[in-house]
């Protein structure tokens, strides 16, 4: 009968924990123990019992006492050697070497833009010593079955709630001058960032007075407050406090006080302060009204107030007061969300969206993980030359650990140098990345942001490296030093997973940026229902606004590059306003988005009528009851013959539909195109848009230039092309797409590094291999093609794993977009095609170097 | 040197090795004291009132005598030293002395 042996594992387990001078005689008799009770009981139970009875000796003198590596991971003593070792191990082969820092400097780079970049966009208003409690009150506007959210209110809310909620401190009004112009001793310019405000504006927000006094800074109505560069701007370096200011329509203001320069991380941005009490002497009707939607509220609540509690305070304070209207309710929004959380129609200043700053994490994520994948590929490829090193150290006493540390070390060294270039290629591409950002970057300075690079620079260190590491120490002496090398294939599979994986990731970066392109060009070359192109507009100054408008009109028609003017309210892809309207067929009054044009805006915009007829001056009518709508206004009112239906525009223009325009954008393509009535009405008129000769142009914008200073000499002269603003609207998706574009380049370029590395490894290694083939009669060409025959498949792996879901991806990000194209098949293929060339020529160059060696000089010592 | 009397195991272990001469390592010990005192000792329990008499100086031990039956693993051989003698004596002298008490008081 076979000796009967104990269990395996709890054997494996005692020699584990058991001191080795304790270890042989416990296992003895734990043996002969076993022996008894095998004989006794039978096999299962004489099992279970070996089992308890080792456990039995879980006791602390039998515990191991010492480890073999008697110095904790990181001890000073061994180091001078593992460096010196290090650094000849990159100096004999400094082909991987260079290869393993670039890859790793690219890598990191990006991730230390990256981290600037979040740093930033998450610093906008932290400045504010009560930031946390100010909240910004937005109006819910309901009509009918449509809801509206704006971040506007009107004048009399903030001073109703500050006095009636207790809850609140103080509120703050803040609303846009709009665009003026400003002069002093004949020096004027426009400016369109000047803001109303309520006296008590500094207290709460903590933008600082350099000079002035704070507490009466604003109470004067005729009182301006200028910023730095504001002030040098009028005064130089002359001291402004006490002079004047010119403001057109506004008059003269007293400068009270200067303020420091907005920061640039605050979402508010301003020139000047004007008083708000300048606005409550001239204009005292409109400050009482409630129905008036135009300034932005700001409230400082008391500390430690809920942001429920402090809603719910609102809401009954607002239900309670006669002005309540079933329509409009209010809610409030914590200051610092608004930027990357919150920012609503209407909000002062601009916003951003934090989907940006997961989207740029990702980005860099991915790129430095590509980079790691190509250090860990070469390290271990290169581990195979090690060995002997690993063996002979083994055989002189070297633990596991120690090993493991020192290979530990070589990783953190060469992360080191790779993060000091980092930094350098970081400061190269601030200027570009800024271009791209729109942010303005510079070095950091932050104990924060070194403290994180450092980790990130150790972090990487360890995670890339401690495969390898792990991975060379576990080599046996008597591989190393007594055998051959051991075969190629150690640790292929592993390799082959990672290139795998960096090829896909390429893929979807590639994938991801040629669909972007295709969706930017689509949006840019769409049909916008209207002829964009060569329509110049002009912002007339308010001298002209409404029925003085035609004088201006029939000025700039007269240059001959002009063919066809005409004046509105509104063009396309600059906003829209809603109004109130009855619309027949329907029971409760719509929000109807509205442009008010004149008898010839659909001829210069080269719109099409679908029925009905356009506006025409023959008929009187037509400027005071005629409407025409859209294709959209038809189908959402259900109206089968939209002829001859009767709107109540505004709730005091009534008229019936003459003409049925075809569809048009207003806004860019992100939205769909709504229902929308145009109708004339000179007197709202403050637009011209001007349609001009395609060729020329520069001499027909100086000849305009001379007309609108005939028109307008006060007045700086402004333009714009139509097809520009409607660009404009995509300029966050084309910063999206270069840097996509960018990061493709780069994730390409790191995974094409990699592969060229271990190309040449293989190639290496195989020599013996080729040398043999090629005696017994294969050409050069055959074997080149042998080799990338087996990376040509990894491509192929990581198309068929790619392909779906970066497919899936693009989908998704496709339908934030009411008109989209498709994802194209032929992009999928185009990247992969692109991908597989890379890799042949790459591996092939390789291959080729090896391939043309003699194989007499290869095969000389074996 | 305690002149305290030992703890029941460490003097049943004590006297294990006495009556084992040779053969006194860890197996026979446990076995031995198990079959006499009608009890369920486990090997550890053993081992570890082996290794507290060592330290103490009662016992001393060495390795020898691999045989088949343990795998080829040598035992750790224990025998008594004059100081653990001393503390059977005393031991057994405060035994006697209660006895001594309580058959005549």
């Amino acid at each position: 009968m076979m000796t009967p042996h104990p269990p395996a594992y709890a054997r494996a387990l005692l020699h584990w924990f058991c001191s080795p001078d304790w270890l042989e005689e416990i296992e003895g008799d734990l043996y002969e123990q076993y022996q008894a009770d095998h004989h006794r009981y039978g096999p299962r139970r004489a099992h279970v019992y070996y089992w308890f009875h080792l456990l039995r000796f879980v006791r602390p003198y039998v515990l191991r006492r010492n480890r073999p590596a008697h110095a904790p991971l990181f001890g000073p003593i061994m180091l001078k050697n593992y460096l010196t070792i290090a650094l000849r191990t990159f100096r004999k082969n400094t082909g991987y070497t260079a290869i393993n820092i670039t890859s790793l400097a690219v890598g990191l780079a990006c991730c230390v833009l990256i981290l600037l970049y979040v740093q930033h966009e998450r610093s906008y208003d932290r400045f504010h010593a009560n930031g946390d409690r100010i909240y910004r009150v937005f109006a819910e506007l309901r009509w009918g079955d449509q809801v509206h959210e704006m971040a506007r209110s009107p004048h009399p809310l903030g001073p109703t709630l500050a006095e009636t909620v207790p809850e609140i401190t103080a509120a703050v009004r803040l609303q846009g001058a709009g665009e003026l112009v400003a002069s002093r001793n004949n020096q004027r310019f426009r400016e369109n960032r000047f803001l109303f405000a309520d006296p008590n504006v500094l207290d709460v927000f903590s933008f600082t007075l350099q000079a002035g006094d704070p507490a009466t800074a604003l109470t004067d109505p005729n009182s301006i407050l200028l910023t730095a560069s504001t002030a040098a701007k009028y005064f130089g370096t002359a001291n402004p406090i006490g002079e004047t200011l010119d403001i057109d329509r506004l008059g003269s203001l007293r400068v009270a006080g200067i303020l420091d320069d907005v920061p640039e991380n605050s979402h508010l941005q301003f020139d000047a302060l004007l008083s708000y009490t300048f606005l409550a002497e001239r204009l005292p009707t409109q400050m009482a009204a409630w129905d008036n939607f135009v300034t932005s509220t700001y409230l400082l609540a008391a500390p430690h107030t809920d942001a429920t509690v402090l809603a719910k305070a609102i809401a009954r304070s607002v239900e309670a007061s006669p002005h309540a209207s079933g329509s409009v309710t209010y809610g409030v929004d914590a200051f610092q969300d608004i930027y990357l959380h919150a920012y609503k129609d209407g909000d002062l200043g601009t916003g951003s969206d934090v989907r940006y700053l997961y989207l740029f994490s990702a980005i860099a994520a991915f790129i430095m993980l590509i980079a790691c994948l190509t250090f860990v590929s070469l390290a271990t490829a290169r581990a195979t030359e090690r060995q002997r090193e690993v063996g002979l150290r083994k055989v002189l006493g070297a633990h596991r650990l120690q090993l493991t540390r020192q290979f530990l070390t070589e990783a953190l060294l060469l992360t080191l140098v790779a993060s000091g270039l980092a930094l350098l290629l970081a400061h190269l591409a601030f200027p570009g990345f800024n271009t791209i950002s729109g942010k303005p970057l510079v070095f950091p300075h932050s104990a924060t942001f070194w403290l994180a690079f450092i980790g990130l620079t150790l972090g990487i260190g360890l995670v890339a490296g401690s495969y390898p590491a792990f991975a060379l120490a576990s080599f046996s002496p008597k591989q190393g030093l007594y055998g051959a090398p051991t075969s190629l294939l150690r640790g292929q599979r592993l390799r082959s997973t990672l290139v795998v994986v960096q090829f896909s990731l390429s893929l979807g970066f590639m994938v991801s940026a040629l669909v972007m392109a295709d969706q930017l060009q689509y949006l840019q070359t769409k049909d916008l229902g209207f002829n964009q192109d060569q329509v110049v507009t002009l912002r007339m100054p308010p001298a002209l606004h409404g029925l003085r408008m035609e004088r201006a009109k029939h000025a700039f028609s007269q240059h001959p590059n002009v063919l066809q003017a005409s004046a509105s309210y509104h063009t396309p892809g600059a906003g829209h306003a809603q109004y109130f309207s009855e619309v027949e067929g329907l029971e409760k009054p719509y929000a109807f988005p509205t442009y008010i044009v004149d008898t010839d805006y659909l001829d210069v915009m080269e719109m099409d009528m679908v029925a009905g007829r356009a506006f025409s001056d023959a008929l009187t009518t037509d400027a005071t009851a005629a409407f025409i709508v859209n294709e959209a206004a038809v189908a959402a009112f259900g109206w089968e013959e939209p002829l001859g239906k009767r709107v109540r525009w505004d709730q005091n223009k009534d008229g019936t539909v003459i003409g049925v325009v075809r569809d048009f954008h207003i806004a860019s393509l992100h939205a769909p195109i709504e229902p929308l009535v145009l109708h004339v009405d000179p007197s709202y008129f403050r637009q011209l848009s001007l349609r001009i000769r395609a060729e020329d142009v520069r001499e027909t914008l100086s000849g305009l230039e001379t007309i609108w200073a005939s028109l307008a000499p006060d007045q700086p002269f402004r333009f714009a092309f139509l097809d520009d603003t409607f660009a404009a609207h995509y300029q966050s998706e084309q910063r999206i797409l270069r840097l996509v574009d960018y990061a493709t380049l780069l994730a390409i370029f790191i995974a094409c590094l990699g592969l060229f590395g271990l190309a040449a490894f293989t190639a290496q290694r195989r020599m013996k291999e080729m040398g043999i083939r090629k005696v017994m009669g294969a050409t050069v060409t055959g074997l080149v093609m042998l080799q990338t025959r087996v990376f040509a498949r990894l491509v192929f792996m990581a198309f068929v794993i790619a392909t779906p879901l970066a497919y899936l991806a693009m989908q998704r990000w496709l339908t934030t977009f009411a008109y989209q194209t498709d994802v194209q098949p032929r992009l999928f293929v185009l990247a992969g095609a692109v991908l597989l060339l890379l890799t042949l020529v790459t591996v092939s160059v390789q291959t080729l170097k090896a391939a043309r060696a003699n194989p007499v000089d290869v095969l000389r010592h074996d | 040197m305690l002149e305290k009397p030992l703890g029941e195991l460490d003097e049943l272990v004590l006297l294990a090795i006495g009556v084992l001469r040779e053969e006194a390592y860890g197996y026979p010990i446990k076995e031995l004291i198990n079959s006499e005192t009608h009890r369920n000792t486990a090997l550890a329990t053993i081992h570890a009132a082996l290794y507290r008499l060592e330290k103490r100086g009662f016992v001393s031990s060495h390795l020898g005598g691999a045989t088949r039956a343990r795998g080829g693993r040598r035992k750790r051989l224990f025998t008594v030293t004059s100081a653990g003698m001393q503390a059977l004596e005393t031991t057994r002298a405060t035994r006697e002395r209660l006895w001594t008490r309580m058959a005549t008081g």
